[in-house]
């Protein structure tokens, strides 16, 4: 079938990349060069300043490619979800201001959701990139279905907009916003599938990164509780 | 001499809530729940108690028979022994410190007893087992020492 106004390449899908920063401006401008470099023909770069008192805001906007927005700071959550509110494409991925996509990540990603209409949000593996001088932290141990230390990142998705217009993130979550969206997405019945490839690449750059035992698990069991008092 | 029991972290952990236990296996993906009693009894196990110091305090808190509690106890003990939840202490832990009474009682409330009992649940085993931690902090992103 000849593809038509009403029928668009779903591979040529614009997507829409929401980076939030906050204080960021050591490594954004790597974040957003990797942005700039995907081999996917259509990329929306919007960059949600959180209230940065550093030159992130100022970098970001000196890409032409990058729109930008500055708030006050909220949070992760309402700085995610207001990225979200103002992108236009299709497809909706994020990148958070110190990591950086792989050139094929998007083309990768909008390829797979295009073959597999019944998924909603296509994670995918990751490469873990130890900035020099910077220890492993206590958090990080083997990912437990691959047996290495890269994991797979609840940021790495590529959602599709419906799930936006249903969900947002939390706003009340320090950490772990991200892992609750999927558990919502979850519940909600969206589809969700993690793609083998590496695609992005997270950066450690600091021993204070939350504790495995810290925050984050706390707000992972308040996912978690929320989840199974709502299907009971 | 009994055996006493503990957690089997960190692969397990472990929070109590409004007489809720809920229990994630970190390498498994499954989360558990259980509440009043059990979770009061997965607390005591999970820290330090022997299955008989359960079973008299159950026999002293909830007024159940000897024989009932001493039942559920030990169907207890197998069923978090088979998940892998639990593992025996050493032997020769000397500083074994298993809770208290009132501490059992602070985190579980509930004065009702029903047979001890445990809910796995494994909807999101793909999910728990996804990187947990790579959000920015309400301090900005995570420095090295010598970049603050």
């Amino acid at each position: 079938m000849t593809a038509t106004d009403a029928d668009p390449d779903p591979s040529a899908a614009l997507v829409s990349v929401v980076v939030p920063v906050y204080d960021g401006e050591r490594y954004l401008a790597q974040c957003l060069d990797s942005l700039v470099a995907q081999d996917h023909p259509a990329i929306e770069i919007v960059v949600v300043d959180d209230g940065s008192a550093d030159r992130s805001a100022t970098i970001a906007d000196s890409y032409p490619e990058a729109r930008v927005l500055r708030r006050p700071h909220e949070g992760l959550g309402a700085t995610r979800n207001a990225g979200v509110a103002a992108a236009t494409g299709e497809l909706v991925g994020f990148c958070d201001a110190d990591d950086w996509w792989k050139p094929h990540k998007a083309s990768t990603q909008v390829a797979y959701l295009a073959a597999h209409p019944d998924v909603d949000i296509a994670l995918c593996r990751q490469d873990t990139h130890f900035e020099p001088g910077t220890d492993r932290p206590d958090w990080l141990i083997p990912d437990q279905r691959y047996g290495d230390l890269d994991g797979v990142s609840a940021t790495s998705g590529l959602f599709r907009r419906a799930v936006f217009e249903q969900l947002q993130y939390r706003t009340d979550m320090a950490t772990g916003s991200d892992f609750n969206l999927l558990v919502q997405a979850r519940a909600a019945g969206f589809g969700i599938e993690v793609l083998d490839e590496s695609l992005r690449v997270r950066r450690i750059h600091g021993a204070s990164m939350s504790d495995r035992e810290g925050p984050a698990f706390d707000q992972m069991f308040q996912t978690v509780r929320e989840h199974l008092r709502q299907q009971r | 001499m009994p055996t006493h029991y503990r957690s089997n972290g960190p692969r397990f952990v472990d929070e109590t809530i409004d007489g809720e236990a809920l229990v994630m296996d970190m390498v498994k993906g499954s989360y558990y729940s259980c509440v009043g009693a059990s979770a009061f009894a997965w607390n005591a196990l999970a820290r330090g108690m022997t299955a008989d110091e359960l079973t008299t305090m159950l026999v002293a808190r909830y007024g159940v028979s000897d024989v009932d509690a001493a039942r559920d106890v030990d169907g207890f003990v197998t069923t978090l022994l088979t998940e892998e939840m639990l593992v025996p202490g050493h032997p020769t832990d000397a500083a074994r410190t298993p809770p208290t009474r009132a501490t059992l009682d602070a985190l579980v409330p509930q004065p009702e007893y029903r047979a001890l009992a445990l809910e796995r649940f494994d909807d999101l085993a793909d999910l728990i087992l996804l990187d947990p931690v790579h959000d920015v902090t309400e301090a900005g992103w995570p420095r090295n020492a010598a970049e603050r």
